[in-house]
């Protein structure tokens, strides 16, 4: 497979069109489910009782929200590294995706926090590299538009997903590093210390997450390239009558 | 204590999250659509 068809924005745009409904409705369909298995399966937890449901959105936005921040830096060193236009693009449509969901981590981990801490917020280290997380998204979002000339924009940006990935280990390892207030993983390739639908719940919620995103990254890509390719032959032909 | 009320902060505001940015990304692309037809029609007076 000649994978730099699909490099062209023109090609991808297609593409991009034909796959996002699918995954759109996977995430539909693994969140039914996921907050099936989260609420009615999944037993009360002895210690926290039901507030611990938190755990089936709050873990799976925060996941996201540090791997989508990952692909953003990729795509954003293939495009200095490259010069590749829909590497740049790319990278734009992951990066509100990432925000929202590390907003929703924040945001959960705060109302959860709340009845367990007895507090919504404190400066502890995941918390506040979390936080810092969510600053770089808003800071690559505003940099990839402070410019006239949208290739500066993403050139300016991209450098700073690159350096913002150094945040990404002190986010994971911050449990480890630090003494904080978060507990460390539940969940490990080795195995796990939850019980089995209680696990269930979470990676069919973390699906859901995944499956959204890039439904969501597809659809906004989409537009980007419109926005981008406004001038060119075949944009105004899809725009005269194509889908 | 009833802990409903977080858990229904949480799930409530994740979804109307969800929600608004379904919503930007119809508007986005229905705006970069409007400017296609705009220059299209800017080409055609020309």
């Amino acid at each position: 497979m000649n994978w730099f068809y699909f490099a062209s924005p023109a090609t991808f745009y297609r593409l991009a069109g034909r796959l996002a409904p699918w995954f759109f409705a996977a995430a539909a369909l693994f969140a039914a489910a996921g907050l099936y298995v989260g609420f009615v399966v999944a037993p009360t937890d002895a210690q926290q009782g039901e507030v611990y449901r938190v755990i089936f959105i709050h873990v799976p936005a925060a996941w996201m929200s540090m791997f989508l921040y990952f692909v953003m830096a990729v795509y954003g060193a293939l495009s200095l590294s490259f010069n590749t236009r829909l590497s740049a693009m790319m990278a734009r449509a992951v990066a509100p995706t990432g925000a929202l969901f590390t907003f929703i981590a924040l945001w959960t981990g705060a109302f959860w926090g709340r009845p367990t801490w007895g507090t919504y917020w404190a400066w502890d280290a995941r918390m506040t590299s979390e936080l810092v997380l969510l600053f770089l998204y808003f800071g690559f979002l505003a940099l990839a538009s402070a410019f006239e000339d949208p290739r500066r924009g993403d050139r300016a940006a991209a450098l700073l997903a690159l350096i913002g990935v150094v945040n990404l280990p002190i986010i994971y390892f911050s449990v480890k590093w630090w003494n904080t207030l978060h507990q460390g993983s539940s969940v490990s390739f080795r195995g796990t210390s939850m019980h089995v639908a209680m696990l269930q719940s979470m990676l069919l919620m973390s699906a859901a997450a995944w499956m959204y995103a890039i439904g969501a990254t597809l659809t906004r890509v989409r537009a980007i390239i419109l926005e981008r390719e406004v001038r060119t032959h075949w944009v105004r032909a899809l725009a005269a009558g194509g889908p | 204590m009833n802990h409903d009320y977080f858990v229904a902060m949480s799930y409530g505001a994740a979804a109307v999250a969800v929600l608004v940015e379904l919503i930007a990304l119809r508007v986005r692309r229905a705006r970069a659509l409007r400017r296609i037809e705009q220059e299209r029609e800017l080409e055609t007076q020309d």
